[in-house]
């Protein structure tokens, strides 16, 4: 019996220490775009965002469908995808890039831990180079969450701001990213 | 009544109607899925397949729009009341359907292996490079009819 326990632990074990990617097709990306005395907040959350992370590499991946993005009040919805980010033009945002220490990450110890990604950014079919701290929570060999907060300057992506809306939609967003991961099943 | 005092109450009835409309339209939230008429009938499996082959086309065609679809559940989840479910497609993808926020109790009816008909707006074919195949987003989906077989 012993003998027994002792494979399956040895079985899970090395299962988990070969996972290697980690991904999401849940993942939380928000933003607040509103401006310092705007009498309205003017943000949105999708909660439909696609991650992976490999773990061997550090190579990291993310995707979102910009018209997933709910906001409180119809209108502005509307005016962020027409006006703004021209959903219909480019329906989606996405960023490719790399955990640039991710041999800092001990997934054999549980624990949470600050990450640095680099990579490319593309947003309303404009691609720049962007790098965001953040943190990744490891938890019994596995990636089980990440969580960052970084800042988009809208006309780096040529997003223009009109000038009658500036006092309440601001010149940069507030993007927030909160993601649980899962192992990678290969089928 | 004078025709002056006339223009004037005229006037006013039509700033009164245009603030009316702008604070509706401002308030205005998001009208509800099920109010709304699907565009086109799809099987889940030539749906996904037609964005499998050319999603930049199938986005500009149905992007943003109601679609019906039916298929069948291969996977459903609840997160924090959002509920989402994982129509089966085509080989290399999925239509991940996520639900209005409301009665979050029947997810406890979704079997995989079951029949679902749902409408959904249709998002964008999220597909990652690191990850094979892909899934057709629809969202702020609701039941159109549901075989428990």
């Amino acid at each position: 019996m012993k003998k027994i326990i002792l494979a399956i632990t040895l079985l899970a074990s090395i299962s988990a220490s070969a996972q290697t990617k980690f991904f999401t097709k849940k993942g939380k990306v928000s933003f607040d775009a509103t401006a310092a005395n705007s009498p309205e907040q003017i943000r949105a959350i999708n909660e439909n965002a696609i991650s992976v992370i490999d773990v061997s590499s550090g190579a990291m991946e993310f995707m979102v469908s910009m018209t997933a993005f709910n906001f409180e009040k119809a209108l502005m919805q509307e005016h962020f995808n027409e006006n703004y980010v021209e959903s219909e033009k480019f329906p989606k945002a996405n960023f490719k890039g790399t955990i640039t220490n991710m041999k800092e990450v001990n997934l054999a110890k549980d624990g949470t831990y600050p990450v640095t990604v680099k990579g490319n950014m593309t947003l309303h079919g404009v691609t720049k180079e962007v790098t965001a701290t953040g943190s990744l929570t490891t938890k019994s060999g596995a990636i089980v969450s990440g969580k960052s907060e970084f800042k988009v300057v809208f006309s780096d992506f040529k997003i223009d701001i009109p000038k009658v809306v500036t006092d309440k939609l601001a010149t940069e967003g507030k993007i927030k990213v909160d993601v649980n991961y899962e192992p990678v099943v290969s089928k | 009544m004078s025709k002056t005092v006339k223009i004037v109450l005229v006037v006013l009835c039509l700033i009164l109607a245009g603030v009316l409309y702008g604070i509706r339209e401002f308030t205005r939230t998001r009208e509800s899925t099920s109010e709304i008429d699907a565009v086109a009938l799809f099987k889940a499996d030539s749906l996904a397949q037609k964005f499998e082959d050319n999603d930049s086309i199938a986005t500009v065609e149905f992007g943003g729009k109601v679609l019906q679809v039916e298929g069948v559940i291969e996977e459903a989840t609840s997160d924090n009341g959002t509920i989402r479910i994982r129509l089966r497609g085509s080989e290399m993808s999925g239509i991940m359907c996520q639900f209005e926020p409301g009665d979050s109790t029947i997810i406890k009816d979704f079997k995989p292996g079951a029949t679902v008909c749902l409408k959904g707006q249709c998002n964008a074919y999220q597909k990652v490079e690191m990850l094979p195949g892909g899934d057709l987003l629809l969202s702020n989906c609701v039941l159109t009819d549901y075989n428990k077989k």
